[in-house]
């Protein structure tokens, strides 16, 4: 009888627990799609870069095992929140507590079975989906990656039950000691939270510290090495706690006390704001580093994208050299933002190759400025004396030799009547710079393919064009890019989840007051501004304090983007396209909290 | 004769969306109310009582006829007009308060002035008054979860006479309340009545209550039933008096 009062009572709540439901799964999706990279130590070691790396891994697991934990929490209380009522209201009627646990126990358990395994499966589909899309969008191939992974389910599955595990019994213990009365009218309780100026500003100052220090610790990573991390989660999730902490509450308190507050809605904003000041803090504490870690991360991978190319486009004086080209190949060239062109004959005989000295007086061979690595390279051009003491003798000049140094000697320049007599095999070379490689990738790409089926290389050691260097770095740093990417997304999500849910978890609240305002005459469109305000703020603090931290915690990648690599090296476009996403974001949970939450027309209006 | 401040013309109102089976709550009902009158509505549960407060408060909309409240036809009204006429025409008493629990007991009062952008000094010196009137002063800083019933309820009629409406109204709203506190509400909204010729509609099942009023209008059917005029009869006397009309009324 019970468990069909009980079932009822979900029945009748089907959209919060739908809501709940779907962060819940959200979640673990996110964490399975972690867990798929981190725990991977074949992948991990393959794009391992740094040393490092794997920590880096082991440190985001527990990071996002923590913010787990604190989503679980969350979860748990809503869900505490919506039937504490009717389990009140059992007791009342007479039913026994021991009987009521059972049921919370056996309601919080089978909850979060279904949204373990549906998550893991929605994860798997994700994961499968993300890296197709990503590896085809990055031009990357990257060994060992896998959408089903059975370590990482296992891993998934067992944190999430072991925390569901945990959730019932905090459920049963509250159940337990709350008296009926509490239980009936929770929902009512206004929490007013106690205000001490000294101890807050205390509060303030030791968060503003640990911030400080978490900074510290990540620009410092070279001296500290891996301990920066732990260091630095641990100080500014404490840090941004305390600020928030002291802070909200004395603005809104400040504010209150003005007459601004006296206008319109900005007295209840400001009251709604100062009786959920508690629960703020804490979302907005989460919320904020999830930020920072998904912009940071997005930023990071992105820097790499951008980067790369233009790292390489500094390291030779042409993308591609392209020896007799055939009309297929003179299509493609045609194709290219070109910056620069030069065409030489080559005569090949023995292993020496011979260039015309006229041609090469007429077209000089373009070189390089200096050595410094820039990512604005400038070129030059030497006179032919010059050229035959150095020039001559530089590998990107070597290299354009049809044998590509399969069989090698020092290319030799003669008078045009020499090199007219000269027999040998005959060959023209044609170098093509282009303004940007990131530009021109697939044409590039056609185009050195085709060239390395008639002309082979010899070794795969020494890359021939700015292209092939750009394929080497590819290389390198291709997972950490694909990684930076990948965490971002999967941290994006989690922001956003963890967002809405909390949005939404105060609908239900928000609708029967928002019901009240509407019958006390206040207008749709003042109701419409002060909601958009207050969601407003939830979106706009951690946003801002996400941002800084990100400023600050790309000194962290200095070390692993190096010159000229820089990891802010054009963050602006990132920074930018992020915010807009959020910005979309918020109009849309917007939308939707207005639609459950603004008292519906009453009239045809 | 003087306009009247609530004047209803041949209200009908049909509950039920389409496809639903419709129920007629309110039907060919007639009344007015003249400005600075004391009117009471009694009526059995489930007679219309609600639903004819909720069409002169524009919450809800009249399926047909005619509703004109201090000079406005709500039925013709829209939009901002609507909640411009909730926050400053009328005050409404909710039974269940309608307070708003993350704010003070002197900001939910303070809400109907500061919807109409009312100056904070003003603001402080009305909602002072009403505070003295209702006894409440040293309520004002509390929140509605600290208050009792009693208290939560006067907290709600200074929130509905602070900005001075032309018509308040209420939904029994001493039905929460024990029989002191119900007296002392009735006493200040016949205070208010008679000192700033505000007229009050009062909806109530309590005979005790509708003693309190000059006329009682009694629904019945969806219809104003019967009238009983106080005219200069003792509060004593017309409590008798509506005692034995009930008894009458509801043969
Ligand atoms: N939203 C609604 N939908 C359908 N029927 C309704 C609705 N609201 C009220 N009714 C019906 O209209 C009739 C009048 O309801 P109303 O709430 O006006 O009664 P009342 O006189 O206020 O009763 P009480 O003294 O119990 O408060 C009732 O029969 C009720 O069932
Ligand atoms: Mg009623």
């Amino acid at each position: 009888m019970l468990t069909k009062l009980a079932l009822a009572g979900v029945k009748n709540r089907r959209r919060d627990y739908l809501v709940l439901l779907a962060g819940l799964t959200m979640s673990a999706a996110i964490f399975y799609m972690f867990a798929n990279l981190a725990t991977n130590q074949a992948f991990i070691k393959a794009n391992a870069v740094v040393k490092s790396a794997s920590l880096v891994f082991g440190f985001g697991a527990v990071l996002l095992a923590l913010i787990t934990v604190v989503y679980i929490m969350y979860a748990n209380s809503f869900l505490l929140s919506m039937r504490q009522h009717d389990y009140g209201l059992f007791m009342m009627l007479g039913a026994k507590r021991r009987r009521i646990g059972q049921l919370v126990v056996l309601e919080t358990l089978i909850l979060g079975a279904g949204a373990t395994v549906v998550g893991i499966g929605l994860g798997i589909l994700v994961s499968r989906f993300l890296v197709s899309f990503l590896l085809d969008l990055l031009g990357l191939h990257l060994a060992h990656l896998t959408a089903i992974y059975l370590p990482a389910m296992l891993f998934t599955a067992v944190l999430y039950i072991g925390l569901f595990i945990l959730a019932s019994l905090f459920n049963l213990m509250h159940l337990m000691r709350t008296t009926v009365q509490k239980l009936l009218h929770a929902d009512q309780m206004a929490v007013q939270p106690k205000r001490h100026p000294g101890r807050q500003l205390l509060g303030g100052l030791v968060g503003v510290i640990f911030l400080a220090i978490g900074y510290w610790a990540m620009a410092a990573i070279t001296d500290l090495k891996v301990t920066a991390i732990p260091v630095a989660l641990v100080t500014i999730t404490l840090g941004t706690y305390l600020l928030f902490h002291s802070t909200v509450l004395a603005i809104i308190a400040g504010l209150r006390r003005t007459s601004w507050a006296k206008k319109h809605l900005n007295g209840f904003l400001l009251g709604q704001l100062n009786f959920r000041v508690h629960d703020y803090t804490r979302m907005l504490t989460i919320v904020s580093l999830l930020f920072a870690l998904a912009l940071g991360a997005i930023t990071v991978g992105s820097g790499y994208h951008r980067q790369m190319p233009m790292v390489a486009d500094s390291l030779g004086t042409y993308a591609v050299a392209v020896h007799n080209p055939n009309h297929h190949q003179r299509q493609l060239m045609k194709q290219l933002h070109v910056a620069h062109q030069d065409t030489y004959t080559q005569k090949v005989r023995g292993k020496t190759t011979y260039y015309n000295a006229a041609e090469l007086k007429r077209h000089p061979v373009e070189q390089l400025k200096s050595e410094q690595q820039t990512t604005h390279p400038h070129f030059t051009t030497q006179s032919l004396a010059k050229f035959k003491q150095d020039g001559l003798t530089r590998l990107d000049f070597l290299m354009l030799s049809p044998t590509k140094l399969g069989d090698f000697a020092t290319p030799k320049l003669l008078s045009p009547q020499a090199f007219q007599r000269l027999k040998g095999k005959t060959y023209t070379v044609t170098t093509i710079r282009v303004k940007h490689l990131a530009a021109d990738l697939s044409t590039l790409k056609q185009l050195d393919h085709s060239e390395q089926r008639r002309f082979p290389q010899h070794t795969a050691a020494l890359t021939i064009g700015t292209y092939q260097s750009y394929m080497m770095l590819n290389g390198i740093f291709g997972g950490l890019e694909f990684i930076g990417y990948f965490l971002g997304i999967a941290f994006l999500a989690m922001l956003a989840s963890c967002l809405m849910f909390k949005i939404l978890s105060g609908a239900p609240g928000d609708a029967r007051r928002y019901a009240m305002l509407n019958k006390d005459g206040v207008r749709r469109s003042l109701m419409r501004h002060s909601l958009a305000k207050e969601i407003g703020i939830l979106f706009a603090i951690p946003g801002i304090m996400g941002v800084i931290d990100v400023l600050f915690g790309l000194q962290m990648f200095k070390p692993l983007m190096a010159k000229p690599m820089s990891p802010y090296l054009g963050i602006g476009g990132t920074f930018a396209i992020f915010l807009a996403l959020y910005g979309l974001y918020y109009l849309m949970t917007l939308g939707l909290y207005l639609n459950l939450v603004l008292p519906k027309k009453s009239r045809h209006d | 004769m003087t306009t009247p401040i609530v004047d209803v013309h041949d209200l009908e109102k049909t509950y039920g969306k389409a496809g639903e089976r419709p129920y007629t709550a309110l039907q060919n009902l007639n009344f007015t109310v003249a400005p600075g009158e004391f009117v009471g509505i009694m009526g059995a549960s489930g007679s219309g009582k609600t639903t004819l407060l909720n069409m002169l408060s524009t919450l809800d909309t009249p399926t047909k006829g005619q509703v004109v409240v201090n000079g406005h036809d709500v039925t013709q009204m829209r939009g901002n007009q609507l909640s411009d006429f909730r926050a400053q025409e009328v005050g409404f008493i909710f039974q269940d308060f309608n307070l708003l629990e993350s704010l003070t007991a002197e900001e939910n009062i303070g809400l109907p002035l500061a919807l109409t952008g009312t100056p904070s000094k003003v603001m402080d010196q009305a909602i002072h008054e009403v505070a003295t009137t209702l006894s409440i002063e040293d309520l004002l800083k509390k929140y509605p979860a600290q208050l009792s019933g009693g208290q939560k309820q006067r907290v709600a009629a200074a929130r509905a006479i602070v900005h001075r409406p032309a018509l308040l109204m209420g939904d029994e709203p001493t039905g929460a309340l024990d029989s002191t506190s119900a007296r002392e509400l009735l006493d200040l909204l016949t205070t208010i009545n008679r000192e700033q010729q505000m007229s009050v509609l009062l909806v109530t099942h309590d005979p005790f209550s509708a003693s309190f009023c000059q006329r009682i209008l009694f629904i019945k059917d969806g219809q104003i039933g019967s009238e009983l005029t106080r005219g200069e009869l003792s509060r004593q006397d017309f409590y008798q008096q509506v005692l034995n009309a009930l008894g009458t009324f509801s043969e």
